[in-house]
C-alpha cells in the first residue's frame, strides 16, 4: 500500500478516480480498493459518488451497462485527455521542484 | 431487514430523488458491502447535503439565505427591541415615504439585495443554460425572503402577534414586559395596518424582476464570451 499522503494534488478524489479507471472500467468498490492501494487514500463512499456523479457530469466518465447494482464505469476520450494533461502538468511541477531542492 | 439497511435507506433519504435514481442502488450497495463506520456515515451524510444543496433551484439558495437575515431581524424586534433613536434608522419595517406601500422591508430595499437578486438572476441564467426565466427567479427569491414578514402579519391579523410602538420619549419594553410583540418606530406612535405589513414584500416584486432580469443579461454575456473563447 502507498503512503498515506497528507494533502494536495495528489488526494483529489476527481483525479484519483481518473487514474485507477485509466487501465480498465471499474465499480464504485473497486475504485475505492485501487485508489487505497495506489494513493494510500481512503475515499469515502459519499467522496466517491459525489466525485463519480462531477466526472460523469462532465462527461469525463461514462457508466458502461453492467449487470447488477454494481455499475462499473470506464474513462471517455475527454477524460483521458485530461488526465494525461493534467499527470503531465503535476510531473513538470514535480521535477521543478524536486530539481531546485537539491543541493548545489 | 436489519438495522444497517434500514440505516442506508434513510441516509439515502438525504440525496435528491434523481441522485438516487441514477446512483442510489450503488451507493445502498457500497455501504451494504462491510460494517457502516461512522466516518462512512458521516461522509455519506456531508455529502448527500451537499448534494441535496446542489440541485436546490439558486433562487431557493439565495431566498433562503435572506430569509434568514429578515428572520433574524424579526425575532429581535420581538425579543429585543432597539431604543428609538437606534430602531428608527434601522428597524425591520420603515415608512415608504410613498402612497403604495405604506412600509417597505428594509434589507429587501438596500443595495446589498439588489446585488444579491442580479447573481441570482446571473446564476439561474447559467445553470439552466438560458431554459429559466431570471425575472421570475428573483421574484421567487424575493418571496421565499419576504415569508416571515408575511408570516408576521398573518399572526398579527390571527391576533397571536401584537404590534406597538414607540416614539422618541419612549423606552423599549423586554420580551418578558410586552410577549408577542412587533414594536414599531414611529414620533406619532402610529401603528401600521397588518394588511400594509402583509402586502408589502409583495411590492417588492416588480424591482425584483427587474434586477434578476438585469442579472440574466449578465449571464448571457458571460455566456457568449465562453462560446467565443
Amino acid at each position: 500500500m502507498a503512503r498515506k499522503p497528507k494533502g494536495g494534488p495528489a488526494t483529489d478524489p476527481e483525479l484519483l478516480i481518473l487514474a485507477s479507471l485509466a487501465d480498465g472500467p471499474k465499480h464504485g468498490y473497486a475504485i475505492m480498493i485501487d485508489v487505497d492501494v495506489f494513493a494510500g487514500v481512503t475515499l469515502g463512499p459519499g467522496t466517491l459518488y459525489t466525485a463519480i456523479t462531477r466526472l460523469v457530469d462532465k462527461k469525463l466518465i461514462a457508466p458502461v451497462a453492467g449487470a447488477g447494482r454494481q455499475r462499473p464505469y470506464r474513462l471517455t476520450a475527454k477524460g483521458a485527455a485530461l488526465l494525461s494533461d493534467q499527470l503531465t502538468e503535476m510531473r513538470r511541477v514535480a521535477a521543478i521542484g524536486l530539481t531546485r531542492l537539491r543541493p548545489a | 431487514m436489519t438495522i444497517t439497511q434500514r440505516l442506508v435507506q434513510a441516509l439515502l433519504r438525504i440525496y435528491p430523488p434523481q441522485w438516487r435514481n441514477e446512483y442510489g442502488a450503488e451507493l445502498s450497495h457500497l455501504l451494504l458491502m462491510r460494517p457502516l463506520s461512522v466516518a462512512a456515515f458521516v461522509d455519506v451524510l456531508w455529502n448527500g447535503t451537499r448534494q441535496r444543496v446542489r440541485s436546490l433551484e439558486p433562487s431557493t439558495i439565495a431566498g433562503l439565505a435572506a430569509m434568514v437575515v429578515i428572520l433574524i431581524g424579526l425575532v429581535q424586534n420581538i425579543v429585543a427591541p432597539l431604543p428609538y433613536a437606534r430602531g428608527v434608522g434601522t428597524s425591520l419595517l420603515q415608512p415608504s415615504m410613498m402612497t403604495l406601500p405604506t412600509l417597505v422591508v428594509a434589507p429587501m430595499r438596500s443595495n446589498l439585495f439588489a446585488l444579491a437578486l442580479i447573481v441570482c438572476g446571473r446564476w439561474t441564467y447559467l445553470r439552466g443554460h438560458g431554459s429559466s426565466s431570471p425575472g421570475i427567479a428573483a421574484m421567487r427569491m424575493s418571496l421565499i425572503a419576504g415569508f416571515p414578514v408575511m408570516l408576521a402579519a398573518t399572526l398579527m391579523l390571527a391576533g397571536v402577534l401584537a404590534t406597538a410602538a414607540i416614539g422618541p420619549a419612549d423606552i423599549p419594553t423586554t420580551f418578558q414586559q410586552h410577549g408577542f410583540t412587533f414594536t414599531f418606530y414611529d414620533k406619532d406612535h402610529i401603528v401600521p395596518s397588518a394588511w400594509s405589513v402583509l402586502v408589502s414584500p409583495l411590492f417588492q416584486l416588480p424591482l425584483a424582476w427587474l434586477w434578476g432580469t438585469v442579472g440574466g443579461r449578465w449571464g448571457l454575456n458571460i455566456a457568449r464570451r465562453r462560446q467565443v473563447a
